[in-house]
């Protein structure tokens, strides 16, 4: 299955949650949060939304400093 | 209509002046970001405000907040507050004076239009997003802003119709980034710039 993860193409095997796709990634999942198809996903929902066909993935990272 | 917004109209036209005072504006966070963005709001013509920080001036601050060493001990919303009503004394603030939390979130900026995320800590800043990034309020975050070098540019980034992070996105206040006032006071600046922006030419559409 391909995804648009921030803007590139990226193919990974078909049935994937959001949560394990996060977890296999070198990200600091604490810094992130996770947009899918334009809308925010909570980080309580990542385990149970799963990745489809050409689903357009951001993630959104912070910084700390204000 | 007083003598400040009577002076607006040298760089408004009425009808812009009428959009930007009917636009209810949050503020999470009065420290470097927060209360420097607020004082380019009201000078813009802003005028309905809630003001969210739970703190007092500390001394700490003084390098990049707007506050004064007569006001150490005083809470930051207060001292603000009072502040920006010498700007223009017909403003409208609500004052809060809490912590933001999962749990008391839902009770606060719930009728705002635009919402500024100007805290310092992550789980703060991802709590503003998660909770308002669905809804059609304007939401913009300051997004790194640390340190002394230009090297990362300050920028305004649009992640989608309804939110923007304004800040070079990296550059985390740490022991080698400290936050300063040039690089706060710019992104401040940009965070303002964009929101006037929007709502002069009505984005989000």
């Amino acid at each position: 299955m391909k995804l648009i993860i921030n803007g590139k193409i990226l193919t990974y095997p078909a049935s994937l949650s959001l949560q394990s796709y996060l977890e296999q990634q070198n990200i600091d999942l604490e810094a992130i949060v996770v947009e899918i198809n334009e809308k925010i996903i909570k980080r309580i929902d990542w385990p149970r939304v799963n990745l489809n066909e050409f689903d357009v993935v951001e993630l959104i990272s912070f910084v700390g400093g204000g | 209509m007083n003598d400040f917004e009577q002076a607006l109209t040298n760089y408004f036209l009425p009808e812009q002046l009428a959009k930007i005072e009917k636009t209810k504006i949050g503020i999470a966070g009065c420290g470097g970001l927060g209360s420097n963005i607020v004082v380019c709001l009201v000078r813009s013509g802003f005028k309905n405000f809630e003001l969210m920080d739970f703190d007092v001036v500390e001394t700490k601050n003084l390098n990049r907040q707007y506050y004064y060493l007569d006001e150490v001990g005083q809470s930051k919303v207060d001292v603000l507050s009072t502040r920006l009503l010498k700007i223009n004394p017909d403003l409208k603030i609500k004052k809060v004076k809490a912590q933001l939390s999962d749990e008391n979130i839902a009770s606060y900026f719930q009728d705002r239009d635009i919402i500024f995320e100007a805290f310092d800590n992550v789980p703060s800043k991802k709590l503003i997003m998660e909770t308002f990034g669905n809804t059609n309020k304007l939401l913009i975050f300051g997004c790194g802003m640390a340190g002394i070098t230009n090297q990362s540019e300050i920028k305004i980034k649009k992640i989608k119709n309804n939110i923007y992070m304004v800040g070079d996105g990296v550059t985390c206040v740490g022991p080698e980034n400290p936050p300063l006032a040039p690089r706060v006071f710019a992104c401040a600046s940009l965070m303002a710039s964009a929101a006037l922006e929007a709502v002069l030419y009505n984005i989000p559409a």
